[in-house]
């Protein structure tokens, strides 16, 4: 048996300390090993980071011109 | 930037209001559920920077300064206002153990291969660029809105605004073990609703 | 300077980081100081190649090189040398035919499942990630039969490898 074999049970807990780079060295080479070929794991990692994604475009989201203006106006008040 | 500010620069302020205002508005939406409060949360911010722009020490970043002002106001109107109108609680401990997948997805401990994945985990076959239509973004909003509070706020501020592990770590007091599994469960919710939506599908 | 061994996705593309690797003889350096599955440019010795199938095999010069565990090696810089053009599918249906033969037949329910696993996963193997498989599972399958053989297994499996492609190091 391997020193260190992360199952995948094990793997869908690690998957964030992973992207964070916050996994221990000593289990990042078994994590990445089995990533290398079995194919749920390197699926289920790459779902989460589309995730991620799909959660970052919600920052684009532009402000309305009505909110906008209104914080504008904080300026020119404040000014007066 | 700050000299702008200082100076009644009114183009360094638009600037601002275009970088940070819409971040703030879902920040301060956070903690607060009424729009017209969030909005005046969003205001007396703006109006707290300027009146204190002059005392501020650029020893900290500009963004960081302004996001814990904002966070102060939205913490104590928000108090006030679940006093009313309460977010749906639920147990949220980072302590408790919580799979993030189902355990049946995975084979048992008497199988051949205990703990591998029992099944394949379903492709998405929508390329990632579609998957950023707007129907999944609003789903995705609206799952993050009903996740556990904590859950909510930890994966608002490091993936919907981008802030650094540690940033949320000071501004939600927790510790970065405790962020990482709140941000971890969230994820996995996350995952799962598109998963469940059909919309990765082609 | 050091010679070593790299797996990419078709097209010279890392099969981690999705990185487009410049075609034989152009340097390509990494930002940041060599951390194992985090930075630099990482390669293998040929002990470590059951564990990183991709279908295609490059050798890889390096430069400023540092060993680490497990036959993986890092470091700042590298070039591609060349491509190992015996790593193709049917080298991959041999090499998966070979690791499955040297696990004994018979042994506990689990070691039988498994080398049946391994048999089943023989039907479509070709030269990326099946055959990765094929070996872990064939691994697998000899432990299972005789615990504790895993790395052993690996072991062997990597010298019949570097031996039909006649690597060195």
């Amino acid at each position: 048996m391997s020193s260190t074999e992360i199952t995948c049970k094990e793997l869908v807990e690690l998957v964030t300390d992973y992207l964070d780079h916050r996994m221990p060295a000593e289990q990042r080479l078994p994590f990445e090993e089995h990533i290398a070929f079995c194919s749920p794991r390197a699926v289920y990692l790459e779902q989460i980071r589309q995730t991620i994604t799909v959660t970052g475009a919600l920052r684009e989201d532009d402000l309305d011109q009505q909110s906008r203006d209104a914080m504008l106006n904080v300026f020119k008040d404040f000014r007066r | 930037m700050v000299r702008a500010l200082r100076e009644g620069d009114e183009a360094a302020f638009a600037h601002l209001v275009d970088a940070f205002g819409g971040s703030m508005q879902r920040v301060a939406a956070l903690y607060v559920r009424d729009r017209a409060v969030v909005q005046e949360v969003v205001q007396d911010t703006w109006v707290a920077v300027l009146r204190g722009i002059d005392r501020f020490e650029s020893r900290s970043s500009l963004r960081t300064w302004l996001f814990s002002i904002l966070v102060n106001i939205a913490k104590t109107r928000g108090v006030r206002e679940s006093r009313s109108v309460p977010f749906a609680s639920i147990a949220d401990d980072p302590e408790s153990g919580e799979e993030s997948v189902p355990v049946d997805r995975f084979l048992g401990d008497d199988s051949a291969w205990p703990g591998h994945w029992a099944s394949a985990v379903p492709e998405w076959h929508r390329p990632l660029e579609r998957l950023l239509s707007t129907e999944v973004r609003t789903l995705i909003s609206a799952s993050i809105a009903q996740l556990p509070d904590m859950q909510r706020k930890v994966v608002s501020l490091r993936d919907v605004e981008g802030w650094s592990a540690e940033e949320v770590c000071n501004v939600l007091e927790l510790s970065e073990t405790n962020q990482r599994v709140l941000l971890h469960r969230a994820r996995s919710k996350l995952r799962e609703v598109i998963e469940r939506s059909g919309l990765q599908e082609n | 300077m050091t010679v070593a061994y790299k797996f990419l996705r078709p097209g010279r593309v890392g099969a981690f980081t999705g990185v487009q690797w410049p075609e034989a003889g152009r340097w390509l350096d990494s930002d940041d100081e060599p951390q194992l599955c985090r930075s630099g440019i990482h390669a293998l010795k040929p002990s470590a190649l059951p564990k990183w199938m991709t279908e295609e095999l490059w050798r890889i010069e390096l430069e400023d090189a540092h060993e680490l565990e497990r036959g993986m090696v890092v470091a700042r810089r590298g070039r591609l040398i060349d491509r190992v053009m015996a790593w193709n599918d049917d080298l991959a249906r041999d090499y998966g035919e070979a690791c499955i033969a040297h696990v004994p037949e018979g042994g506990s329910p689990i070691a039988q499942q498994r080398r049946a696993d391994a048999l089943a996963a023989l039907a479509g193997v070709r030269a990326g990630t099946p055959a990765a498989a094929i070996g872990y599972i064939a691994a697998k399958a000899a432990d299972a039969y005789a615990p504790g053989s895993y790395e052993t297994e690996r072991q062997w499996q990597a010298a019949w490898l570097s031996d039909r492609l006649g690597l060195s190091g």
